[in-house]
């Protein structure tokens, strides 16, 4: 026999096409959310607030001062006589890094007797304090590397075996390290799976509240029928998003993609049906549209956002965490995209993340069509 | 032929017995009315029948499939047209027939002709494009009855068609039953207007939950109301229902707007007697002459009597 799901498909889309709340919703609110998180979520430090009180007040001081200046790390906003009012300028927030140069740094270095340079951090940032001690850290270090070739060239002494050893690192695949190219492959992911889910989240409670659901049950329309019929035009809509939401990590942030785009599109549409289930799943199991949205939003965005390595790696956390990311679904295609996106993986790659996800689809939509009831 | 064989059935939602112990027959081919006051049971009734609400207790067999067992033969067979309009308001006319004609698998070469016949049927030609929403409430109801009809079922359901609907409308859409039945259909019909009740080859009344009645409108007006009605005009109905109250020949008297009704034992005769009595109670203007009873007359009579009945038992255990 014929099924009916291309004539619940064609209705589904009619309603889209008039309800411009959903057309926003399916189009506007991706494109917001890949730009305000993709400017706001940075692990990138730039340009820490530095004050600094130079006791000394020699060419030494005064260079090692510039020496962070001109790094593109800091930006020195004090500059202050004494060492007793650094505290204050942390605590009003006016810096974030306080250096103390003590009296007769020049000297003492000029004597080769040493001296010590305080730096205090505001560690109630505890992750930029964390990143600033290190950039401060290569800073003193390279100060001193000069100072033992200066001393060594004095001498007549040879300065090229100084530092002993050399480490050369290379980071592949983003060079810079800058923290958008693993955050934008992420966000689709994110962006993705909550807006698929919140889409279909209403289709279902909808009409059982304007109370067309009773007409439809009346028929001998099957349970599958209407789910899938009304799931294929937001399909569309979602693998729409995918390449939108991409394209605009491209152009806007730079991001590469370097895989193949036939293997992201595929991908993408294994894991939108999974994120339009989930929504499905929803709408048949709550009283009222807003129950069926607040379930997608708590099922969805904050573990898709933190149980899923887009911000913090899956290796980091606790075991028994561990043990719950494997049931969000977003972790399988932040690993998809991050490997399609930056290394051009091969399909043979990604066959675990995507037979993950094909088995999260296959049981949530299986799970909405036996939840749902062809009961009033 | 039966259309449809309810046995026993009952509906309880919690403590709360929606319908208590309903049987009848739907005879193939007729029109049957299921009336009843708001609250009495008509719509939980008819979605038990179309398979939208399981039932408590009880069995029943629809178009001849078990309603237990085979709902979705009956879904096939029949047509229902919710008391709450359930078309989608955010599609035109047109689009909401197309929808349940791939709904019901019309084939697509037969698609067009069924469509075209709905929007005759239901009058709504030159309306197809227009959208659902804009449409006033008789149109509504018109385009319900023609998604019902597009796959011309055997039994249609039909709860509370004209609830809201204004005279006009209510008296064409009656003429649409009408037409149904003509062409072998079965139509099931509730509705709270007792003037309706006239248009139905068999009724049942239905009251808080209870059958309390059965038979075909002839029937029950002179079954039900042996004795005489007699309207009285002259002073004010409420007076006259007063001064009646507790006579005993006297087996009911109601307010009618301006006029008061009154059912007595004997015939038609004792007009002079109900005159002379009121003469005498201090209502010497009281005009009375005999008239035909109404339907409306026999179910004012049932409810009273079931009300009564109710009474009496102290409240009845549901």
């Amino acid at each position: 026999m014929r099924t009916r799901i291309p004539a619940v498909a064609r209705k589904e889309l009619l309603h889209i096409l008039r309800d411009w709340r959903t057309l926003s919703m399916a189009f506007v609110l991706p494109m917001a959310l890949i730009l305000i998180f993709g400017y706001a979520i940075t692990f990138d430090i730039r340009d820490l607030r530095l004050a600094v009180a130079d006791e000394d007040g020699t060419r030494a001081s005064r260079e090692l001062v510039e020496r962070f200046a001109a790094s593109r790390y800091f930006k020195l906003v004090a500059k202050v006589p004494h060492a007793e009012e650094l505290p204050g300028l942390l605590d009003d927030g006016t810096a974030q890094i306080a250096m103390a140069i003590p009296e007769r740094f020049a000297e003492n270095l000029e004597r080769w007797e040493g001296d010590t340079v305080q730096v205090l951090f505001d560690g109630s940032e505890s992750n930029t304090a964390t990143i600033a001690a290190g950039y401060v850290d290569t800073i003193f270090a390279a100060r001193n590397i000069s100072a033992v070739k200066d001393l060594l060239a004095r001498a007549g002494l040879p300065s090229a075996g100084i530092p002993p050893i050399d480490t050369r690192v290379r980071v592949w695949f983003n060079p810079e390290l800058e923290s958008t190219q693993t955050i934008v492959p992420g966000l689709v992911a994110v962006i993705m799976m909550v807006v698929a889910a919140l889409l279909t989240s209403l289709t279902v409670v909808r009409e059982r509240e304007l109370g067309s659901l009773e007409g439809l049950i009346a028929t001998p329309v099957r349970k599958h029928e209407i789910l899938i019929g009304k799931m294929l035009p937001y399909l569309l809509i979602a693998l729409s998003d995918c390449v939108i939401v991409t394209l605009l990590g491209v152009v806007v942030f730079d991001v590469p993609f370097a895989g193949s785009i036939v293997l992201f599109l595929a991908t993408a549409l294994v894991f939108a049906v999974a994120g339009l289930s989930i929504g499905l799943v929803a709408s048949v199991v709550a009283s009222n549209q807003l129950l069926a949205n607040q379930i997608v939003v708590l099922t969805t965005m904050l573990p898709s956002m933190l149980l899923s390595g887009f911000l913090f790696p899956v290796k980091s956390m606790p075991e028994w965490v561990q043990a719950i990311t494997y049931a969000v679904p977003a972790r399988y295609f932040i690993t998809i995209c991050r490997g399609i996106l930056l290394k051009a993986q091969p399909a043979v790659d990604l066959v675990r993340p995507t037979l993950f996800l094909i088995l999260f689809g296959t049981v949530l939509l299986t799970l909405a069509i036996t939840r749902f009831r062809k009961k009033l | 032929m039966i259309a449809v064989k309810a046995e026993g059935l009952v509906k309880r939602f919690g403590p709360f017995t929606a319908v208590d112990h309903v049987s009848f027959e739907v005879a193939q081919g007729s029109i049957f009315g299921f009336l009843g006051p708001n609250g009495a049971g008509k719509t939980t009734t008819i979605r038990m029948l179309c398979g939208l609400l399981a039932p408590t207790e009880g069995r029943a067999t629809v178009v001849g499939f078990d309603l237990a067992r085979e709902a979705d033969r009956i879904k096939e067979n029949i047509g229902y047209m919710s008391q709450k309009f359930s078309l989608y308001a955010d599609l035109t006319v047109k689009q909401n027939l197309e929808f349940y004609a791939g709904i019901y698998r019309i084939p697509l070469r037969k698609r067009a002709g069924r469509i075209d016949l709905a929007l005759r049927i239901a009058g709504l030609r030159g309306l197809e494009h227009r959208l659902t929403a804009t449409l006033a409430g008789g149109i509504k109801q018109r385009l319900a009855l023609g998604a019902a009809i597009l796959h011309e079922p055997r039994l249609i359901f039909l709860d509370e068609p004209t609830a809201g609907v204004d005279p006009a409308s209510r008296r064409d859409f009656w003429d649409l039953i009408a037409e149904l039945r003509s062409q072998g259909a079965t139509v099931f019909v509730t509705t709270h207007y007792m003037d309706e009740a006239e248009h139905c080859d068999r009724l049942i009344l239905i009251y808080s939950g209870r059958k309390i009645a059965e038979a075909s409108p002839r029937e029950l007006v002179t079954n039900v109301l042996e004795g005489s009605m007699f309207e009285v005009t002259g002073p004010p109905p409420a007076e006259v229902v007063r001064s009646l109250q507790g006579k005993p020949f006297v087996k009911n008297a109601q307010i009618f707007g301006s006029v008061a009704r009154v059912l007595t034992e004997d015939g038609p005769e004792s007009a002079g007697r109900l005159e002379q009595n009121l003469s005498e109670t201090g209502l010497p203007e009281a005009r009375v002459r005999p008239v035909r009873p109404r339907l409306e007359d026999a179910f004012i009579h049932l409810i009273e009597r079931e009300d009564a009945l109710i009474a009496d038992s102290g409240g009845r255990t549901r």
